[in-house]
C-alpha cells in the first residue's frame, strides 16, 4: 500500500467516524422531537383555554428548551472536537 | 490523544456503548426533572377545573403532589434511589397515580380502570417497601430478617386469598377492594410491630433507615385510616391525615442525606449499658439459632 492509498484510507476512516458521530447525534435529536411530540399531545389532551393555554404554551416551550440543552451540548462538543482536530491537521501540514 | 479529545464513537465497542449510555442517562435525568415539573404545573392548571372538591382539598392535593415530586428529585440527587429502589418506585408510582387521576374527570369511563390499575401497582409497591424496610432494619440480624420476610410474604398471600374465597365480591374492582383492605390491615399491624421492635431494642441503625422507618410508619397510618374507617371520606379529618402525609414527605426531604448512610443512630429505648449488651446478645443468639430455618 503506497502513501496516497494510506492517506486516503485514513481520511475515509476519519470521515466515517464523523458521519457516524453525527448520525448518533441526529438519533438523539429524533428522540428529543418524539418526546416533545408526546408532550404536545398530552398538553392538547388537557384542553386548556384562555390564559391557561398561554401558560401551557410557555411551559411546553420551557420543556422543549430544557430537554434540548443536553443534546445541544453533546452536538457542540462533537463538532468542536472535529473542528480542533482539523485545525491541528492543517497546522501540521503547514 | 487524551480521552477528552476522543469522539464518543472512537474506541472499543464497550467504550462507545458506555459513552452513549452516559449521554442517554444525562438526557433521561433532564427529561425526568423537566417532565415532572411540567406535570405538576399542568396539574395546578387542571385540578381546579375538573375536580369537584373544595379549594382546601385542591390545595392539599397540589401540595402533596409537589412534595412527592420534590422528594423523588431529592432521592435521585443524593443517589438514594439506588439504595432504596422500592421506596423510590413507590413514590414515583404514587406521584403518577395522583397526577393522572387529578387530570381526569370523576365521571369519565376510564377513571375506574385507571384507578384500579394504578392502585394495584401502588399496593404492590407498598408491600415491597415493607419488605425493603424489614431487610434494612434487620441488616445486622439477617436470619431474623429472612424469617420475618417469609412470614410477612406468607400472610400477605394467604389472608387475601382466604378472604376472597369467603367474601362475595363482584368484578376486578371488588376483588381489588377486598385485597387492598386485607393487605392494608396486615401491613398496618406489621408497621406497628416494627415500630415497637425499633423502640424496644437499642439497635444501631443507619440514620436514613431510622428516618425511613419512623416516617413510613406514620405516613402509612395516615394513608390507611381513610381506607379502614368507614364513612370518613369527605370529612375534614381526611384533610388532617393528608396534612400528616405531606409532613412525612417534607420530613424525609430534609432527613435523607448521603451522610445518613454512614452515620448511625439508636432510636430504641436507652437501657443501662449492661442491659443494652444483654438484650443485643439475646437478639444475636436468636439470630444464630434461626440460621438454616425459613
Amino acid at each position: 500500500m503506497n502513501n496516497i492509498q494510506m492517506e486516503m484510507r485514513a481520511k475515509l476512516v476519519e470521515m466515517g467516524l464523523h458521519f457516524l458521530c453525527m448520525f448518533v447525534d441526529v438519533i438523539f435529536l429524533c428522540l428529543w422531537a418524539s418526546v416533545n411530540f408526546v408532550a404536545d399531545r398530552v398538553i392538547k389532551l388537557c384542553r386548556l383555554e384562555g390564559a391557561d393555554s398561554v401558560v401551557g404554551l410557555v411551559l411546553q416551550s420551557l420543556f422543549g428548551v430544557a430537554t434540548l440543552i443536553p443534546i445541544a451540548i453533546f452536538i457542540y462538543r462533537d463538532i468542536t472536537l472535529m473542528w480542533i482536530r482539523t485545525v491541528r491537521r492543517i497546522a501540521k501540514v503547514r | 490523544m487524551t480521552d477528552a479529545e476522543k469522539l464518543p464513537i472512537e474506541g472499543t465497542a464497550s467504550e462507545v456503548l458506555r459513552a452513549y449510555y452516559t449521554r442517554l442517562q444525562v438526557f433521561g435525568k433532564v427529561l425526568l426533572y423537566s417532565g415532572a415539573a411540567l406535570g405538576v404545573m399542568l396539574n395546578v392548571l387542571i385540578v381546579p377545573r375538573v375536580s369537584r372538591t373544595s379549594s382546601v382539598d385542591q390545595f392539599l392535593l397540589v401540595l402533596l403532589d409537589s412534595s412527592l415530586l420534590a422528594l423523588i428529585l431529592r432521592l435521585c440527587w443524593i443517589g438514594l434511589h439506588r439504595i432504596y429502589p422500592c421506596l423510590f418506585s413507590y413514590l414515583l408510582l404514587y406521584f403518577v397515580q395522583i397526577t393522572v387521576l387529578a387530570t381526569m374527570q370523576l365521571r369519565s369511563p376510564y377513571y375506574t380502570y385507571v384507578w384500579v390499575v394504578t392502585e394495584g401497582l401502588v399496593l404492590c409497591a407498598e408491600i415491597f417497601v415493607a419488605l425493603e424496610l424489614l431487610r434494612a432494619v434487620l441488616s445486622e440480624l439477617p436470619n431474623i430478617g429472612r424469617v420475618a420476610c417469609f412470614y410477612l410474604n406468607a400472610t400477605l398471600l394467604v389472608m387475601p386469598v382466604l378472604l376472597l374465597s369467603l367474601e362475595h365480591w363482584r368484578g376486578l374492582l371488588g376483588a381489588l377492594l377486598v385485597f387492598r383492605s386485607c393487605a392494608v390491615i396486615e401491613l398496618q399491624i406489621y408497621f406497628v410491630i416494627l415500630a415497637v421492635f425499633i423502640a424496644y431494642f437499642p439497635l444501631s441503625l443507619k440514620r436514613n433507615v431510622a428516618c425511613y422507618s419512623i416516617g413510613f410508619s406514620i405516613y402509612f397510618l395516615a394513608k390507611s385510616v381513610p381506607i379502614l374507617v368507614p364513612n370518613i371520606e369527605g370529612s375534614s379529618f381526611v384533610n388532617v391525615l393528608t396534612g400528616a402525609s405531606i409532613t412525612c414527605m417534607i420530613f424525609w426531604f430534609f432527613a435523607f442525606s448521603r451522610a445518613g448512610e454512614a452515620r448511625t443512630a439508636v432510636v430504641g429505648h436507652q437501657w443501662r449499658s449492661d442491659e443494652d449488651q444483654r438484650i443485643l446478645l439475646r437478639l444475636a443468639s436468636i439470630n444464630a439459632r434461626l440460621k438454616g430455618t425459613r
